[in-house]
């Protein structure tokens, strides 16, 4: 879960009075108040319901932002921008532009599993407390954050009763402590006629007792209630921690209470789905059927043999289904890891973890156009953790140990280890070999993601994995020219224009010495966007028609659609708005009149709009337009387009005769351009393109 | 564009008053900005402009 904080509360949650009465306290005292505990002690929920108790304090909200999914600490600040709904569509790094946005803003930051990325939270944590008076960060993590201002609040496992015997409370009731109620609460959604009678309490006492309190471990033995009686769950968890520790109670630490209780788990579990749940442990956060069959499933495991295992998996909840997605815990996915490290399948899980992606990417590229292409951008959209988790997958070093298993992994098409002592390659070039078709796939994904980058507004990082994929490749070559067109197109949105046409025009040379027709086209029309935003029209003009003869003689519609928006630009920018918006009607004919396709045909409308509001008479042409513009970049959520459509309609407004109406719609641009840097560095630096942010805060920026 | 920008609130400004001005910019900025912070993260949103 990432977002803003839900109010509703959480019906099943358990207990944990006195904590939660602790982190008000907390709260209250601190700006930065790190919820610390084992893994499995229930810190997430905990921290929840605490804010949602603490919320009214906090007017402009609490956000939770998931970080367990998050392995490069690079990205913690685009995580987390991302989270509040800030686009990365400037030259600003996503740390300067969120504190920028956090400045004024009073709200309860929640930053959930902080412990893989100590050092960039407590840096991150540090510069909040600097920068923004009003926001309050709630951590949580199995260790502190260690940092000056820090307020720590240990969590602990779950109160258990000393004894096995319990009265019995008013009206029959039987008041075993939180471990208990836990315990009865999940036993009651594996077996619905479940209940805590005299009968049985002392029994449920016992296993709360041997699991320690620990709510994961109570969760996940309780649910072994649909195909164990209570009394011989029982006694196979004694057994099971009896042999661990030599007959010798209280004989574990609490971490490996956990770890014994989900071994047990894992031990229940049947071939199939023991290998199921290891290789599961690839995915970053949620995943599909679909892709779990895709990445789970080999010869000796075929797809139908997956679904029955990943049912079984939810049956005894190692996976969560939420919808049509599923998801494990951080632990038990830890555990999965370590599983699956140790089979030796983990780089052939991860080639097929990476290979999946890359065929949902390169799909979106080749069809970026086409009518389903917000749906499959809502697609990629939801799958990010794993497009970065494949992305970074695909781009680590060579030095990663997982390569020489990759390389065995490419060389034994039918399992034979012979076969990679009868090549004739050294074990050092064929680890060459095999990291070098990772890279490339890592490539291809980036690069393929180009269409994604712009829609989602993450500029940022889709230039931060271009450029490890330049670290990657740094000879000339294919790889290497369309990485540079790619990152160029992305930085010229994001105002980096001297660094954008540098890379535009360096990695243009490169794809036409050797000879990708394909990229050299490409390279051209980022090129002209560059120049246009420079101010430069002569030349973009010039580039524009080499870039559109290139597109057309290699084919690529997409290309040349995205050419004639940009072309649109240009001659609105350059004062030319009849040609401006002809060229959109071109555009818009290109399309078609029942496509679906969104992105470009509200640039289109967009562009339109603005060339008509300089067009004497077309007022109503106008407002047509940027309606529709603004509706389609409302449904794409891309606050930048809806920013131009919003402005241009205040200066319409003001046109015809509707002053208040003005005031209201040219605020539109300041609320969304708090999300963004000043407008006055970028205007400049765009030559003119209009800010699509604004002058910060409530006052009109004159 | 800038300038289109700059027009309209200096005309719109002197048709009807700094006061009335500041208060239409205050009502505007508010609802686009509580709207926002409803979607973020979700991708699409809903902005219903009078």
């Amino acid at each position: 879960m990432a977002g803003l904080f839900p109010q509703d509360g959480y019906t099943d949650f358990v207990g944990r009075q006195d904590e939660l009465t602790g982190i008000a306290a907390a709260l209250a005292d601190s700006r930065v108040v790190t919820i610390v505990g084992a893994g499995g002690v229930g810190k997430t929920r905990v921290a929840l319901v605490a804010a949602a108790q603490a919320a009214a304090r906090y007017p402009d909200g609490p956000w939770i932002v998931e970080l367990s999914n998050l392995s490069d600490p690079a990205l913690l600040p685009n995580t987390v921008a991302g989270v509040l709904g800030l686009p990365e569509q400037d030259a600003r790094s996503a740390l300067d532009a969120l504190l920028e946005y956090l400045r004024d803003r009073r709200l309860l930051l929640i930053l959930d599993t902080c412990e893989h990325l100590l050092d960039a939270c407590a840096a991150l944590a540090q510069a909040v407390m600097r920068e923004a008076p009003g926001v309050t960060v709630l951590a949580t993590s199995r260790q502190p954050l260690d940092m000056p201002g820090e307020h720590t609040f240990p969590v602990g496992p779950l109160p258990v009763p000393e004894s096995d015997w319990l009265p019995v409370a008013g009206a029959g009731r039987i008041d075993g402590g939180d471990a208990v109620e836990l315990f009865a609460l999940r036993a009651a959604g594996a077996v619905p006629d479940f209940a805590i009678t005299a009968e049985n309490v002392a029994d449920i006492i016992r296993v709360c007792r041997r699991l320690d309190g620990m709510p994961l471990a109570i969760e996940l033995a309780a649910v072994q209630l649909r195909v164990l009686p209570l009394g011989e769950l029982l006694d196979r968890l004694n057994h099971r921690f009896t042999v661990l520790t030599g007959g010798r109670p209280d004989a574990l630490p609490r971490h490996q209470t956990l770890r014994t209780a989900i071994e047990w788990s894992h031990e229940l579990c049947s071939v199939a789905e023991r290998r199921v749940w290891a290789r599961l442990s690839v995915f970053a956060g949620a995943f599909s059927l679909a892709a779990a069959k895709e990445v789970c499933a080999e010869v000796s495991l075929e797809r139908p043999d997956v679904v029955s295992a990943l049912v079984g998996l939810v049956d005894k909840s190692v996976v969560l289904r939420e919808g049509e997605r599923y998801r494990m815990l951080d632990t038990v996915r830890e555990f999965g890891a370590e599983q699956l490290a140790s089979s030796g399948e983990l780089a052939a899980c991860r080639a097929r973890h990476i290979a999946w992606y890359v065929a949902m990417a390169r799909y979106f590229g080749a069809h970026f156009a086409d009518d389903d292409q917000m749906d499959r951008y809502h697609e990629l959209r939801e799958k990010h953790p794993n497009l970065r988790a494949a992305l970074e997958y695909a781009l680590e070093s060579e030095e990663d140990p997982v390569t020489p298993a990759l390389a065995a992994a490419s060389l034994e098409p039918d399992g034979s280890p012979e076969q990679l002592a009868d090549t004739s390659e050294s074990p050092e070039s064929v680890v060459t070999a095999v990291a070098q078709e990772r890279w490339e796939a890592g490539a291809e994904l980036a690069c393929s993601l180009y269409g994604y980058w712009q829609i989602s507004g993450l500029l940022g990082e889709g230039g931060y994995w271009l450029t490890k994929v330049l670290d990657r490749f740094p000879d000339p070559g294919r790889e290497r020219a369309r990485a540079l067109v790619n990152r160029g197109f992305l930085r010229s949105f994001q105002g980096d224009l001297r660094n954008a046409l540098a890379d535009c025009e360096a990695g243009t040379a490169m794809a036409l010495t050797i000879g990708d027709d394909g990229t050299t086209a490409r390279g051209y029309q980022h090129t002209q966007i560059t120049l246009t935003f420079l101010g430069r029209h002569d030349e973009a003009l010039k580039v524009a028609n080499e870039a559109r003869a290139r597109l057309r003689a290699c084919g690529d519609q997409i290309g040349e659609l995205l050419l004639v928006g940009q072309l649109g630009h240009l001659h609105q920018l350059a004062g030319r708005p009849a040609e401006s918006v002809a060229v959109c009607e071109e555009g818009l004919a290109m399309l078609g009149p029942d496509s679906r396709e969104q992105w470009l045909r509200t640039y289109l409308y967009n562009i339109s709009g603005i060339a008509l509001f300089q067009m004497p008479g077309r007022e109503a042409d106008c407002e047509r337009m940027l309606r529709k513009g603004l509706a389609g970049k409302q449904e794409l959520g891309d606050i930048i387009g809806m920013a131009y459509a919003i402005d241009g309609l205040g200066w319409l407004a003001q046109k015809t005769g509707s002053p208040a109406r003005a005031a209201w719609l040219l605020s539109g641009r300041s609320a969304v351009g708090a999300r963004r840097e000043p407008a006055v560095q970028r205007d400049r630096d765009h030559g003119g393109v209009p800010p699509a942010g604004g002058g910060r805060g409530g006052r009109r920026d004159r | 564009m800038e300038e289109f920008h700059q027009q309209a609130v200096a005309a719109a400004a002197a048709a009807i008053g700094e006061l009335v001005y500041e208060a239409e910019y205050a009502a505007g900025a508010a609802y686009v900005r509580a709207l926002l912070d409803a979607g973020a993260g979700k991708g699409a949103l809903r902005l219903d402009i009078p």
